[in-house]
């Protein structure tokens, strides 16, 4: 039996389904994402993990007991929020101090543990201060400590790091990591950033229009994605349609592509889609065995580590990453050039 | 050009400014100069020492002050302002008690219902001080409530009729307290904390509304202390302050002025106070939530 349950959720508010049919089982101390474009429901799912909705169906069980109808205030969880809400009115101290003195724990415990907190998020000496006396940072931080004071059985945390610039939001994702690791505390993280899930994450719940559409470590949801959807919205994806050949290959812009699984359902001259990984392109040498495609060089961005070159095939566009390196001159837009890919990056998608 | 643009306004804008100031600061200056002058020929505080001075033994008036049966022998200015004052003081109570949480439960949980909340509130600024007090004693003074009977159930009702009266500022300072914190989060989150709402209420709202609350017990204050009509009826032996300014109106010559005054620097020093009081949390809740 998995530490955290969650059976056929389903949500409804007013004729929205907001969720439906979700169902996870988390392990203890496992880091879980859920990851999916705005609106697709992952907040109201950590919401009633949470207690603040009532599941309109479904049920949570976390550690064996059913909390379907528990209030939050008894569910032992702890939660971060986007907006960090700090209670303005206490100091740092008084923040973490909080939870312990809703669970009436007595003084002394409660100043040892506020102390081991703050030395936990790095922020020893501030427990004076109030929120408005902080960095947006250190006030997340702070709302981790207050969360992971009372020793929660969960934590949740929704968009943590959206309201903060990009170099705090890399130092803080790298903490969350530490702190959850160094606790083992089963974590729920709740974000709309690939990047965020696939760095942090033991395992990523890929959701869309209130649906799970895949399920599994990062490593898979990026290289073996399931569904369309998850493969466009993981990374970048690059299309190339064309139609269905003889003996399983296929045909883009009258050039033979041979696939590692070739379109199983198509006849001949069907239309198909298939999708790549742009930096599974090779602009430069062709393996042995790797497919070749003539095409044209539309446009050329240079990105730092990566060059991303636009490319044409009859019309039709994608792109290719390759890796900076300065003894290699990228193609300039106009040129026709020959890329290559391995029959086993390419997949069918439609 | 922007220049001379806003000096043109900035000219206006000090003209304005100087005529208000006169407008308020010329009938204060003659009010006081003419409670100066109650010995023909002096200048002097006579007159304010008829007010505040305590009189001789034999002519000291015996009050005694509702809820608390205590007989002071003090002249009528202090009774009648400590009754007042018990009076406001028990107001803010009361009116914080009813306005907050409910002001907080329809931010909330029925964010829609605030503009019919508006609407209900700012009714006692449509109806007259005398329509309400007249309301109030037509149903509470007969059976079965006959609440006029007791010295407690008259308090009752006066305390009930100035918590209805200051609602439109009590509940709008709350309302724009509330506005200006996240409260749903703060909420929440403190739920996630296993707080109860009695915590929520006492340790989170109202600690953040501590600005809105303070100015809203201040209006209070300064409404219920002056109030003479309800007060006037439901204590026909002017034992309010109200009551007993109106007297000294009616009846002295000098007096009055000096009570004027007297009054004027009472609610200033209040004043004052609170915003002392309220100045340490003011900047917290100002700034701690962006
Ligand atoms: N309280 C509510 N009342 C009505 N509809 C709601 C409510 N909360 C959420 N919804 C709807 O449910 C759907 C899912 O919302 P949710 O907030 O869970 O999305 P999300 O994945 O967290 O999106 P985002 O990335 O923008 O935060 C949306 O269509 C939203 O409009
Ligand atoms: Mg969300």
């Amino acid at each position: 039996m998995a530490y955290l349950e969650l059976n056929h959720l389903r949500k409804v508010f007013g004729v929205t389904v907001a969720v439906e049919s979700f169902s996870l089982d988390v392990e203890r101390g496992e880091f879980v994402s859920f990851l999916g474009p705005s609106g697709c429901g992952k907040t109201t799912t950590l919401r009633m993990i949470a207690g603040f909705e009532q599941p309109t169906e479904g049920t949570i069980c976390i550690d064996g007991e059913d909390v379907t109808n528990v209030p939050p205030n008894k569910r032992k969880l702890g939660m971060v929020f986007q907006s960090y809400a700090l209670f303005p009115n206490m100091t740092v101290a008084d923040n973490i101090a909080f939870g312990l003195r809703m669970a009436k724990l007595p003084g002394h415990l409660i100043w040892q543990r506020v102390e081991e907190m703050l030395a936990l998020i790095q922020m020893p000496g501030y427990g004076n201060r109030y929120s408005h006396q902080l960095s947006g940072g250190q006030q997340q931080r702070v709302a981790l400590a207050r969360a992971l004071a009372i020793q929660p059985r969960v934590l949740l945390l929704d968009e943590p790091l959206s309201a903060l610039d990009a170099k705090i939001r890399d130092e803080l994702r790298s903490e969350i990591r530490r702190i959850q690791q160094e606790l083992h505390i089963t974590t729920i993280y709740v974000t709309h950033d690939q990047e965020e899930a696939l760095s942090l994450s033991d395992r990523i719940v890929v959701m869309n229009a209130g649906r799970i559409e895949q399920v599994g470590p990062p490593f898979e949801i990026y290289n073996r994605p399931r569904t369309e959807f998850v493969a466009r919205f993981v990374g970048t994806l690059s299309t190339l349609h064309g139609t269905a050949g003889a003996d399983g290959c296929v045909m883009i812009g009258g050039q033979p592509v041979r696939l590692a699984q070739p379109p199983a359902d198509k006849l001949p001259g069907d239309a198909v889609t298939i999708a790549l990984r742009p930096e599974t392109i090779a602009l430069d040498e062709v393996a042995p065995g790797h497919n070749r495609l003539t095409a044209q060089v539309e446009g050329v961005t240079f990105l730092g580590a990566i060059v991303r070159v636009q490319l044409s095939v009859n019309g039709a566009t994608f792109v290719a990453d390759a890796l900076n390196n300065p003894n290699f001159s990228p193609p300039r837009a106009g040129e026709t050039v020959t890329v290559s890919f391995s029959p086993e990056a390419a997949r069918v998608v439609g | 050009m922007i220049g001379k643009r806003s000096f043109a306004t900035q000219l206006f804008a000090w003209l304005i400014l100087i005529f208000c100031a006169a407008y308020l600061i010329v009938p204060l200056v003659t009010q006081f100069d003419y409670s100066l002058r109650a010995r023909r020929g002096e200048i002097g505080f006579t007159a304010y020492a008829n007010v505040l001075s305590i009189p001789e033994p034999d002519k000291v008036l015996q009050v005694q002050t509702a809820p608390f049966k205590i007989t002071l022998n003090l002249p009528r200015f202090y009774s009648s302002l400590l009754f007042s004052c018990l009076m406001a003081a028990l107001t803010i109570l009361v009116s914080t008690i009813i306005i907050v949480p409910t002001a907080y439960w329809v931010h909330l949980r029925v964010p829609k219902l605030r503009p019919v909340m508006e609407f209900f509130t700012v009714l006692p600024f449509a109806i007259p001080g005398i329509v309400l007090t007249f309301g109030l004693l037509r149903t509470y003074s007969g059976p079965p409530f006959s609440m006029t009977n007791t010295e407690l159930g008259t308090v009752v009702l006066l305390v009930g009729g100035y918590t209805i009266a200051v609602m439109p500022y009590t509940y709008r300072s709350v309302d724009v307290g509330l506005r200006a914190i996240d409260i749903r989060t703060l909420t929440e989150a403190a739920r996630s904390l296993g707080a109860g709402w009695p915590a929520i209420i006492l340790q989170v709202i109202f600690p953040n509304l501590r600005v809105a609350i303070l100015s809203a017990a201040l209006l209070t204050f300064a409404i219920a202390i002056g109030e003479y009509t309800l007060a006037n009826f439901l204590f026909p032996d002017e034992r309010a302050f109200g009551s007993y300014l109106a007297s000294v109106g009616n009846n002295k010559i000098f007096e009055p002025a000096a009570l004027t005054i007297i009054s004027f620097v009472l609610v200033w020093v209040l004043v004052l106070l609170i915003q002392r009081v309220g100045r340490g949390t003011g900047q917290t809740q100002m700034t701690g939530m962006r």
